[in-house]
């Protein structure tokens, strides 16, 4: 897959690895990876479209029943997760994530 | 709360409607969630925090809107716009061409900054890590340094500076085959060509043990420009045995092509080792003295570390070496500045800042202009638009399309622009004037100016092209289409109104700074310098590689002196160690002066020039009190001295200056004589100390000859030369010129600045012009129905001329009213680098404020009597 060829930048790398982490919306990422809106958002987007990233929106109900709006979740795919492995052997700085190789997000 | 889903709502607008929706709600979640969490926090700044994370929805939706572009529906819009782009050539030609003017001379003035700026020296690497590293004092902070000092900094290895080296330029008399020519090259450290990171492309650099001991090691790399001129790029060069200043060396290396050393925009051409100092340069060895300050030291930043950090630690060594050496570096610290602040730099970014903020006006009215231009067809293609709208287009779409239109003529304007630029970059070479040392600029585009054109180039597609598009895709379908004539008067008509005023009020704060620097520039040359001299001629001597030592020597000046004032049509000749405007810093020394009490932390700083006899009645600088030197200055003569008028003044305030004593490093001497105040260094300057030795007590192996001829130097010069060659034949006369070569040193500057904003202003005027002509011309023809029916009606040609032109004389007198405020502005903001001329000059403001009005006049004129003189019926007819 073409998308997985191209090397990540560090920021892009973070991303993906706090929601392969478990953080699943903006709000968390952000806290996660220390990054700042301007930042996690417009490479949200860029990682959905390159296929690396994968949104829903969370059930209205549940939101509803904790009293405030549905949020838009993103999963790691596939190819995302290789891309995530091939970018944790440049950025030393990013702790391994156990299961990750397998493409379990 | 509020503030931020204000910002959403805005930032929605730009997200393509089929993510808006989903955009929103996204967003609405995020906050939410984060407002409740800062409230969980009890954060005190909770609407600031909110307000700060929500800025995150414009990279979001602009994100959005980019990936929305997709290529094929970019590749569509450009295949129309190309379609557009040649199938009317004349309109593209003309907006190709006022766009590559704009960012053409952007671009070359970009180049000549940036040079200046980032890359003064060609060929060395990471210059942006290099810093200048000066001396300092209580008083001054422009030092050089001793060869001991830099020994002990170097050794001392300051944190945060990776590695130090050390140079001193230098002329030398080169002698290979048979004539000897006068080159420039520079003593350095052995660790030169390492610290800048040059690799020699023949031979070899030096050694690290050809810095250590003095007088062994007499090899020199020479640089690729020398190894071409004078040895034919011959391989065989290296290992060849030259002699410079007399003294034999061997060729090591040739430099890479480009490298001219470590002085910005001279041109040096040979390289030897500091410890042969002795060998090349006069009096004792300097390499032993810790007083004798005399060399340039650059230091390169540590990986990693930053230029505060070099300083930091620059600054501990300094007050090490003063603690360990008192008698020489009392008070003495370290400056450490980026190479743009030191030499030229400093000089010339003052002048480029200001052409910068000017050539950038020029690409403002070229926008605006275009901008017209593009109007003007889109009210061709209202039709097409309206038609566009009607059968579905998003207004976006409409907008992105016209966009690409200007884009496509910008990069057209973009290429053609860089290519002139390329070309007119090594123009700042005419200016340059003969000065005794190489100056030159490197002519080309660098990565830097390429992409800077670039960004210009897009950035003016979307300042020509995104008023006109909105406009033209604004959503009033029904009534484009059912529309047939429009009066000219509306709101398109008002824009195109309004982009001219702006054109003629730029144009003329162009023409007023060019107003203001010409008249500078000629100030400049009426200017009083302090000195007559004006026919006459300069020659450069140098009698250390003549073989002459200091007994001898000052007697040969003596007899020069006397020879060449013997020659026919010579008024008088004498000799000087600097020449006054030459805008170098020349020598200069702390002195103590008997009877005056400095006040606490002044050091009395006299820069100081050493003539000959003559002196002052060749250059025709009165002596207002005392004498003169003359022949009773011998050598072993009581040691004097003469002072300028402000020194005088300053230090003799109430009492005679002559026969006062001046002590400093070598012993003290007696006033003799006061000189009448002049300009030394540049001709703008404050008044002065300047102090005089003579010669014959205070002898200098190079001097520069000063020649006062009775009518045209040209015609004197084969005597004195011939003078010359009688006194010693082997005794060559270097950098000839004439003193109105060595005047346009002085004026240089204001040269180089009034002939660009000339020419810029006449670039705005032109444009400015075109744009008028073309709205003048558009709206009498928009109401030619209305002209001939007033026509028809009885009207009379005169009444008609004032209709159209009543319109037009608002347009320009807004554009002079507005251009003048902002003239005034940018006249100040000039003020400093102007000579005898204030930012607010009078002359400059109404001429060019009448001149433009003229032009305006002229460009209005022509289609406004063309459509008076329109007979009614055809007038009624037309449409």
């Amino acid at each position: 897959m073409l998308a997985s060829n191209i090397a990540l930048s560090y920021g892009a790398a973070a991303i993906l690895h706090a929601v392969a982490s478990g953080h699943r919306f903006g709000f968390d990422i952000m806290e996660a990876t220390g990054l700042t809106s301007g930042t996690v958002y417009p490479a949200l987007e860029r990682l959905e479209s390159r296929g690396l990233l994968k949104s829903r929106w969370e059930d209205e109900a549940a939101a509803h029943a904790e009293g405030r709006p549905a949020r838009r979740y993103f999963t790691l795919t596939a190819p995302g997760a290789t891309a995530l492995t091939a970018a944790l052997e440049r950025y030393k700085a990013l702790r391994p994530i156990p299961g990750l190789a397998t493409g379990t997000s | 709360m509020r503030a931020a889903l204000g910002l959403l709502a805005v930032a929605a607008a730009l997200v393509p409607s089929s993510r808006r929706k989903e955009f929103v709600n996204q967003w609405r979640a995020e906050l939410a969630h984060y407002a409740l969490w800062l409230e969980r926090q009890h954060e005190p700044r909770a609407p600031l925090r909110l307000l700060a994370r929500a800025t995150g929805v414009v990279p979001h939706a602009a994100q959005l809107r980019l990936l929305h572009w997709s290529p094929r529906m970019l590749g569509q819009d450009l295949k129309f716009a190309w379609r557009l782009f040649v199938r009317r050539p004349a309109f593209t030609g003309v907006a190709v061409l006022i766009l590559a003017l704009g960012i053409g001379a952007n671009t070359t003035i970009f180049s000549w900054t940036q040079r200046v700026l980032f890359a003064p020296l060609q060929g060395v690497q990471r210059q942006d890590r290099l810093l200048a590293v000066n001396g300092t004092t209580r008083t001054r902070d422009n030092l050089s340094t001793s060869y001991p000092n830099f020994v002990d900094l170097k050794a001392a290895r300051p944190d945060g500076v990776a590695d130090l080296m050390a140079f001193r330029i230098l002329a030398m008399n080169m002698k290979a085959d048979d004539e000897p020519v006068r080159v420039f090259g520079q003593l350095v450290t052995p660790n030169f060509f390492e610290f800048l990171g040059v690799t020699p492309v023949l031979g070899r650099g030096f050694r690290a043990e050809e810095g250590t001991t003095p007088g062994r090691d007499p090899v020199a790399v020479i640089s690729d420009d020398l190894w071409r001129r004078h040895f034919g790029a011959d391989p065989a060069a290296i290992g060849r045995t030259v002699s410079f200043n007399g003294q034999p060396f061997t060729i090591v290396g040739v430099a890479p092509p480009g490298f001219h050393g470590s002085s910005a925009a001279l041109r040096l051409d040979v390289f030897v080792p500091m410890t042969m100092q002795p060998a090349v340069m006069t009096g004792s060895s300097r390499l032993t003295q810790r007083g004798n300050s005399w060399l340039e030291v650059y230091a390169r930043i540590a990986e990693g570390r930053t230029a505060a950090d070099a300083r930091a630690g620059l600054a501990v060594v300094a007050k090490q070496l003063e603690l360990a050496y008192p008698d020489n570096n009392k008070d003495r610290g370290i400056r450490a500045a980026p190479l743009w602040r030191a030499g030229a730099g400093s000089l010339l970014l003052p002048v480029f800042g200001i052409l910068m903020a000017m050539v950038g006006l020029v690409l403002l009215i070229a926008c605006a202009n275009v901008a017209g231009l593009l109007l003007v067809r889109a009210a061709g293609r209202q039709r097409e638009i309206a038609v566009r709208l009607a059968v579905g287009a998003s207004r976006g779409r409409v907008v992105r399309q016209l966009l690409v239109e200007s884009l496509l003529l910008s990069a057209a304007g973009c290429a053609a622009g860089v290519v002139a630029a390329n070309w007119a970059s090594g123009l700042l070479n005419l200016f340059v004037p003969r000065t005794p040392f190489p100056v030159a600029f490197d002519a080309g585009l660098d990565a830097r100016s390429l992409l800077f054109a670039m960004v210009l180039s897009a950035a003016a597609a979307v300042l020509a092209g995104l008023v006109p598009a909105l406009r033209a895709s604004r959503p009033d379908v029904g009534a484009t289409l059912k529309e047939t004539a429009s009066t000219g008067t509306g709101p398109r008509g008002r824009l195109r109104q309004t982009l001219v005023a702006a054109q003629v009020a730029l144009s003329l704060v162009l023409l007023v700074a060019a107003s203001l620097f010409a008249r500078s520039f000629t100030r400049a040359g009426d200017m009083d310098p302090g000195f007559t001299l004006r026919d006459g001629i300069l020659a450069a001597v140098d009698l250390l590689p003549a073989g002459y030592d200091e007994a001898r020597g000052a007697v040969l000046f003596d007899r020069l002196v006397d020879r060449v004032s013997a020659v026919p049509g010579v008024v008088s000749a004498s000799v000087a160690r600097t020449v006054p405007l030459d805008l170098s810093s020349g020598s200069d020394m702390t002195v103590s002066i008997d009877g005056y009490t400095s006040r606490d932390g002044e050091d009395v700083n006299a820069p100081y020039n050493q003539v000959g006899r003559g002196y002052f009645e060749t250059m025709g600088v009165a002596i207002v009190s005392g004498r003169s030197f003359d022949q009773r200055d011998r050598p072993e003569a009581a040691r004097v001295a003469i002072v300028n008028e402000t020194m005088a003044r300053r230090y003799w305030a109430g009492r005679d200056a002559v026969g006062g004593t001046i002590r400093f490093g070598s012993g003290a001497v007696t006033i003799i004589g006061v000189a009448k105040d002049g300009k030394y260094q540049r001709l703008n300057e404050a008044p002065r100390n300047q102090l005089y030795l003579p010669v014959a007590q205070s002898y200098r192996p190079d001097m520069v000859l000063h020649v006062r001829t009775a009518g045209s130097p040209a015609a004197v010069l084969p005597s004195v030369r011939e003078a010359v060659r009688a006194l010693d034949p082997n005794l060559p006369l270097f950098d000839v010129r004439t003193i109105e070569d060595h005047l346009s040193i002085s004026t240089f500057l204001s040269r180089i600045a009034a002939s660009m904003l000339a020419l810029f202003g006449a670039l705005g005027l032109l444009l400015a012009a075109v744009g008028l002509y073309g709205v003048v011309g558009f709206n009498a023809a928009q109401r030619s129905r209305e002209i001939g029916l007033r026509v028809a009606l009885g009207a009379e040609r005169r009444q008609v001329l004032t209709l159209i032109l009543r319109d037009a004389a608002l347009v320009v007198g807004g554009g002079l009213a507005a251009g003048l405020a902002l003239a005034f502005a940018a006249g100040r903001l000039v003020a400093s680098q102007l000579t005898g001329v204030s930012g607010a000059d009078p002359v400059s403001f109404v001429g060019t404020a009448v001149l433009l009005a003229a032009v305006a006049a002229a460009a209005c004129l022509v289609p406004a009597w063309r459509a008076a003189s329109l007979s009614p019926l055809a007038a009624l007819r037309r449409d």
